[in-house]
């Protein structure tokens, strides 16, 4: 798992570097990036510009009772300079051209002072108890540094009112906290991350130990933070570089399900006897009455490993982000509504394209957070792909038109094609939105970018691969051409050229790197003629049903 | 420098201040310091304007003597501030070049994703902008971890710079 989104990231090593906190490490971090994208160099000038123009010195106002200091700075300066050049003229009193020398001080040379070994103890000793009786005096009173951070939290209800929000750090130590309900996200100073849902009554012990009373957790152990161990009633687990779920229930039973990694499981209420590893794929139970271990069905779902209370995303196992319910706004897992519709001029709409329109350049859809934008791909001249400018070189010239929206899961019936209404069908499946099976739409010539940074940022993760089915829907018999195009930043990962077969799906399968920022799908005329003058059946668009067939992102 | 002459460098400096602040922090990338560079910077320029040659550009003339400034405090703070690759900062300056000409669309595009921004962000770069808190103190006052506030803050800063990309975008197609 990612722990920062990298436009977050290095958003924040600006920050660090303007509020004079940057690290040399992070200076270096922040150096890298710049020296190795210069797309990061424009986004370093265009946060300064944003600095400035936020800042007293811009004229930006941030809230709009605010004056705007800078104007009346400037108007200031103004009147002065007109007071200055039309007021009386007045002597001024002679100042002498230098200042007289009252003194000359020599100072003798330095002597070099020496130290004896007995001054040196006594100062030392009187480090030691300063610092003892500093250190003492300042620490928390319940004998807890603060190791943790709650990071994020969803519906959660706490016990104790006063209790806690995000951002809020906890210290180890502490009293046991209650969480009634909800779920929230702990980030370790060590960096390993908990998940716990509510009701859960549990303890931060330090840093790299956490006591559970009862209730879930689900632990994300990166290789620094090994040895990372959570205590229950009646056992010990000690991660090996994981990701685990631990259940503790009242009674003291405890089942854990290792998801990825090694554990080291203790039984026993002291957990001091010696331990059994518990490997990825597998699950055990810890009797609360005998401490006895079986083993028990693993199960993948049983945890909730992650969330973001931004998007209100629940993940319960690493799942594949359906594409298609991104189209229909929804966050990927299937919340989505298929009367949505991207439209080449209109952008997000619900509105149907009626007819045959031209469109040029790339256009923005800001109401969908995971989705940069869409055009109607053209090679004639240069075309933009994404929102950062990445350019597709190997687009096609095409007609340059298009007559359909984007879609995902169309509506059954709700589409036209040989004066009736029609379905997307495959192997004599169809793809309608109340079929279980997904797919976009992409009717010659459309292209469609999803933002990948905006994903990994909103899921926490990192993106493996896209996969999906590519074909021409048979639903209009007719000899025509289409090409498909799968982009990652502009560069072509992907192509089906001058396709005509009717009916049959193709395998594609694209691997995305962490670097990965846009994946583009696009669909072409394939280059037959296009006759403007004719109905729309002798436009070089027509008849290329190009769908995307269960286009999903894997997540790791 | 003749008495006429003054409002004519104050109009000038107007509009030539924003290109010389963003070369200066662009370079020195600690906010109080660029402060103090242009503060000295401004004053250096108010005292030499009678050598400014009218017609030539006014912020290139400003950046030539911010450039001074800047090796003079580089010297003077190498040994407590942190700095980028000279490689680096020549791209920055090319970049600082590019983007000129859009300045005045970005920032009416700023303004306009300032109202999209929740109120709690909004409130959070009030207390930095216009009541002048540091990090640290908004942190404590909203009850945040240092790191957090800046993770928050990130945050809005970077939603801002897209939101101008592509208001920016939008615009440019509308045209």
């Amino acid at each position: 798992m990612c722990e920062h989104n990298a436009k977050y990231d290095f958003t924040e090593l600006v920050l660090l570097a303007l509020q004079g906190e940057i690290t040399p490490e992070q200076m270096e971090r922040l150096n890298a990036a710049l020296s190795s994208d210069s797309a990061r160099v424009q986004d370093y000038v265009e946060l300064l510009e944003i600095y400035f123009e936020l800042s007293s010195s811009g004229g930006v106002e941030v809230s709009p009772r605010v004056n705007n200091s800078a104007e009346e700075y400037n108007t200031f300066l103004r009147v002065l300079a007109e007071e200055e050049r039309t007021a009386p003229e007045c002597e001024l009193l002679q100042e002498p051209l230098e200042r007289e020398l009252i003194q000359k001080v020599i100072y003798p040379p330095g002597e070099k002072r020496t130290i004896s070994k007995f001054s040196l103890f006594m100062l030392l000793n009187t480090a030691a108890i300063f610092l003892f009786f500093v250190l003492f005096q300042f620490l928390p009173p319940k004998g807890g540094i603060e190791v943790a951070t709650l990071t994020d939290s969803m519906n959660s209800k706490w016990a104790d009112a006063s209790s806690m929000v995000k951002g809020s750090r906890i210290a180890a130590g502490g009293d046991p906290l209650v969480l009634r309900e909800g779920l929230i996200e702990l980030q370790f100073d060590n960096q390993a991350t908990v998940v716990m849902e509510g009701p859960a009554r549990f303890q931060i012990l330090a840093e790299d130990r956490i006591g559970l009373e009862y209730g879930k957790l689900y632990a994300v152990v990166p290789k620094g933070a090994i040895g990372f161990s959570v205590y229950t009633q009646q056992a010990k687990i000690i991660d090996m570089g994981t990701e685990f779920g631990v259940q503790a229930e009242f009674d003291g039973d405890t089942q854990l399900h290792v998801m990825k990694g090694k554990t080291i499981l203790m039984a026993g209420g002291n957990a001091d006897t010696g331990g059994i590893e518990v490997d990825n794929g597998s699950a055990r139970r810890i009797s609360g009455d005998t401490q006895t271990v079986t083993d028990i069905p693993f199960q993948t779902a049983r945890f909730v490993r992650a969330f973001d209370s931004l998007h209100h995303i629940i993940l319960r196992e690493p799942p594949l982000l359906d594409l298609a319910d991104i189209v229909r706004n929804g966050n990927g897992l299937g919340t989505g509504n298929s009367s949505v519709r991207l439209n080449p001029i209109r952008g997000f709409t619900y509105a149907q394209q009626v007819g045959y329109a031209n469109a040029e350049g790339f256009l923005p859809v800001p109401e969908l957070p995971f989705i940069d934008g869409v055009f109607v791909p053209n090679g004639r001249a240069k075309q933009i792909v994404s929102t950062r400018g990445d350019v597709f070189n190997e687009c096609p010239e095409t007609s340059g038109g298009f007559d359909c929206d984007v879609m995902g899961n169309p509506v059954r019936g709700i589409l036209w094609s040989n004066s009736q209404p029609s379905t997307i069908q495959f192997y004599g499946q169809d793809y309608a939105d109340d079929s279980g099976r997904t797919c976009i739409v992409l009717h010659a010539n459309l292209g469609l970018t999803f933002d990948l940074d905006a994903i990994r940022s909103a899921y926490r993760c990192d993106i493996s691969r896209f996969v999906c089915r590519v074909g021409i829907a048979d639903f209009q018999q007719k000899e025509s051409r289409a090409s498909f195009y799968v982009l990652v930043d502009g560069q072509v990962r992907y192509s089906l050229l001058q396709y005509q077969e009717r009916a049959v799906l193709n395998d594609v399968s694209v691997a995305i790197r962490k670097t990965d920022r846009f994946l583009t799908l696009a669909a072409t005329d394939g280059g037959d003629p296009d006759n403007p003058d004719g109905d729309n059946d002798h436009r070089a668009i027509s008849g290329d049903w190009c769908v995307f067939t269960e286009p999903v992102l894997r997540l790791e | 420098m003749a008495l006429s002459d003054r409002s004519q460098f104050i109009e000038l400096y107007s509009r030539g201040q924003k290109k010389i602040y963003l070369y200066v922090l662009s370079m020195v990338h600690h906010q109080s310091d660029a402060e103090d560079i242009m503060q000295q910077t401004a004053s250096e320029m108010w005292r030499l304007f009678d050598r400014f040659k009218e017609g030539t550009n006014f912020s290139s003339w400003g950046i030539a003597i911010a450039k001074y400034k800047i090796l003079s405090y580089r010297k003077k703070q190498s040994a407590n501030r942190l700095f980028l690759s000279q490689e680096v900062y020549e791209k920055v300056i090319q970049e600082l070049h590019d983007t000129e000409s859009y300045s005045d669309k970005r920032k009416n595009a700023l303004q306009g994703c300032l109202k999209k921004l929740h109120e709690s962000d909004l409130q959070k770069l009030s207390l930095h902008y216009e009541d002048g808190l540091s990090y640290s103190k908004i942190a404590q006052q909203q009850n945040l971890s240092k790191s957090g506030i800046y993770k928050v803050m990130a945050r809005i800063h970077a939603s801002l710079r897209i939101c101008i990309k592509q208001t920016l975008l939008v615009w440019d197609t509308n045209v």
